[in-house]
């Protein structure tokens, strides 16, 4: 394998000089980049081998489900990916981008695989074996979708609310001296609060437990959002200003086509905080408000002791938090087009 | 040509404009000035820096007040912003956000008179050598580019009184005469008064029909000297020179060259 690959790289280079000279057109897979995709596959396939090889020893008697069917799924999608990407250079780029990660990916679950089911090391119930993590997922599907749905009804009515009073005050508090007077020392007080600390306070003044964690999660959006906004227009450029002006715009028309469009990364970057800031506050809201969603989901499981859902959830919560930060970062370079070239992320 | 019916008047009378520094102290930008134009024609004032050739421009734009004087233009005081008054800074503060075309196209919207004239932002696109860049983001730009935008997003709105902050002083010196010569000839197409700031002696003596001389701060006028050359005008013309030479000799009785030398580096090419 190791031979082959570095008896690959020259070949590969010299393709890839050749094609460049070619006319345009889809470019076969090079062999190292095909070595490269060959990887994780590879790992998958081990991971199963051993599973089934190796006996099952602890706990007594108990029989995995789901995964090995999980392993080859994941090699069937991959499969699948690896013969677009053979015929999609763009995609093949980004396709075989992650293959090392994959790969470690696999060897890790392998790796568990063998510390608990295989031979005990680790042990129960802390230690739950990547079969029963997923079980705990496959068997309990309404539930957690449930759970799902709940947690997101509420993530995300509090992130509207926070994003769009945040937005709001940021403006008038970066653009009135009157609000900045009256209104940025009630923002730099409330913020930077925390959300558990809040809990007893909201919980009292809501009517509802629900009312109270849209709250927290407005609250958690809002003041980041606020600050980055405020300061941003604040300091936008005065002779953008300026030029708006003697260019014959009125003051609101400024404010909505000089300040704001300035104030955009700063706007993201508030977006940014305060989503990582709401995640936290979803949690402490399902974990002592609302007797449903993901958070609440994960503390019923600790209590008793059943680690494998605990872990799952927690998985499901890093790909929501993940997905969500990631569509953020596409809205981002979607919008802020104009900057490309001028700054490096 | 027909000459405009309209005859542009500014007056500003003994202006006084002082800011505290950073330090505290009082410094006295404008003191006593006074200056007056009038009809479609280009007046440019050099002076040394930091003698409030930027603070007086800010009081036409009505970006600021003076604290003593008036500053009349059409018959009106300059105490706001007016489309009439147009301004260009340095490095033409473009909008990072928008293309070319709609930094053109802002002043129209900004007054809600896109619709009805839109035909303009290709006009002057294509006035001001910009075409095939419209839809280019000002980092894409070239320098002259980014200049030229600039003029064109103040042209766009024929103002009747343009006021230039050395807009060409970041560029090279070819491109700095292209451009040069587009702004005399939007000057005789739209009939306009331009007041035009610059550390270039032989800017000043090209594009004006008077050079107003100021003196270091506090500043206040000192000289003028009358630029009755026809245009086209020959840069290395006998008569062209010799105007230099006049500016250059009421600048260096003020002690500025001394201490500002760019106007005698520039002058001498
Ligand atoms: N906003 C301000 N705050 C404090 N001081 C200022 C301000 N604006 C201008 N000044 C001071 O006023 C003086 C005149 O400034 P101004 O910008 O008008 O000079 P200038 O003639 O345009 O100079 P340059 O040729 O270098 O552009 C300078 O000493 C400057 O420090
Ligand atoms: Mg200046």
């Amino acid at each position: 394998m190791e031979e082959k690959l570095t008896d690959g790289e020259p070949r590969g280079a010299a393709t890839a000089v050749r094609s460049s000279r070619r006319a345009p057109g889809p470019r076969l897979p090079q062999v190292r980049e095909v070595l490269l995709m060959l990887l994780p596959p590879v790992a998958m396939v081990a991971a199963l081998s051993l599973h089934e090889a190796l006996p099952n020893i602890y706990p007594d008697d108990y029989v995995p489900v789901t995964y090995a069917p999980f392993l080859v799924i994941c090699l069937a999608a991959y499969g699948a990916c690896f013969v677009v990407a053979c015929f999609v250079p763009r995609f093949r780029k980004r396709f075989g981008h992650y293959s090392g990660l994959l790969t470690v990916a696999f060897l890790v679950l392998e790796v568990l695989d063998i510390a608990t089911l295989k031979t005990g090391y680790l042990r129960l119930p802390f230690m739950p074996s990547p079969d029963k993590v997923f079980y705990s997922v496959t068997s309990n599907v309404p539930e957690l979708l449930n759970d799902f749905y709940s947690s997101m009804l509420l993530l995300f009515t509090g992130i509207v609310i926070g994003a769009v009073t945040g937005m709001v005050s940021g403006v008038l508090i970066g653009w009135s001296r009157i609000c900045n007077y009256w209104f940025a020392p009630f923002m730099k007080i409330i913020g930077p609060v925390p959300s558990a600390a809040w809990l007893p306070v909201v919980m009292v003044v809501f009517p509802t437990s629900h009312a109270a964690s849209v709250f927290l999660i407005a609250l958690a959006v809002w003041f980041p959002l606020t600050l980055m906004v405020s300061s941003s227009i604040r300091s936008t450029d005065k002779r953008l200003i300026e030029s708006a002006r003697v260019l014959g715009a009125s003051e609101p028309y400024v404010m909505f086509h000089v300040a704001i469009p300035a104030a955009l990364p700063s706007v993201f970057t508030g977006m940014f905080m305060g989503l990582s800031s709401s995640f936290g506050a979803l949690i402490v809201a399902e974990m002592l408000g609302v007797k449903a969603g993901l958070g609440w989901y994960i503390t019923w499981a600790s209590s008793w002791a059943e680690f494998a859902k605990v872990y799952s959830t927690v998985a499901i919560f890093i790909v929501i938090f993940f997905t969500l930060i990631e569509l953020l970062f596409k809205v981002r370079d979607h919008v802020m087009k104009w900057q490309e070239g001028t700054v490096r992320w | 040509m027909v000459a405009d019916p309209v005859v542009h008047v500014l007056r500003a009378e003994n202006i006084v404009r002082s800011f505290v520094n950073g330090a505290g102290v009082e410094v006295r930008a404008l003191d006593g000035f006074s200056f007056s134009a009038e009809g479609p024609q280009t007046v440019a004032i050099v002076g040394p820096s930091g003698c409030g050739k930027s603070t007086f421009l800010r009081l036409v734009a009505g970006l600021d007040e003076p604290q003593a004087g008036t500053v009349v233009y059409d018959g009106t005081a300059t105490a706001t912003p007016s489309p009439d008054r147009g301004l260009v800074f340095q490095d033409a503060a473009l909008f990072p956000w928008l293309t070319v075309y709609d930094n053109i196209a802002f002043g129209l919207r900004a007054r809600g008179a896109f619709n009805r004239e839109r035909g303009l932002v290709d006009e002057y696109i294509a006035l001001m050598g910009l075409a095939g860049f419209e839809r280019s983001y000002p980092h894409q730009l070239s320098g002259g580019m980014a200049s030229r935008t600039g003029l064109a997003r103040m042209f766009i709105g024929n103002p009747g009184l343009i006021l230039l902050d050395e807009p060409l002083s970041a560029l090279d010196a070819f491109t700095r005469m292209g451009i040069q010569d587009e702004i005399v000839r939007m000057q005789q197409r739209e009939r306009s008064l331009i007041v035009l700031v610059t550390h270039d002696i032989e800017e000043a003596v090209y594009l004006a029909d008077r050079v107003v001389i100021m003196s270091a701060r506090p500043g206040h006028v000192i000289g003028e000297v009358g630029i009755d050359l026809s245009r086209p005008r020959d840069r290395i013309a006998e008569a062209f020179v010799a105007k230099r030479r006049e500016v250059m000799a009421v600048l260096g009785s003020t002690g500025a060259l001394g201490r500002h030398d760019e106007p005698i580096l520039s002058g001498q090419g």
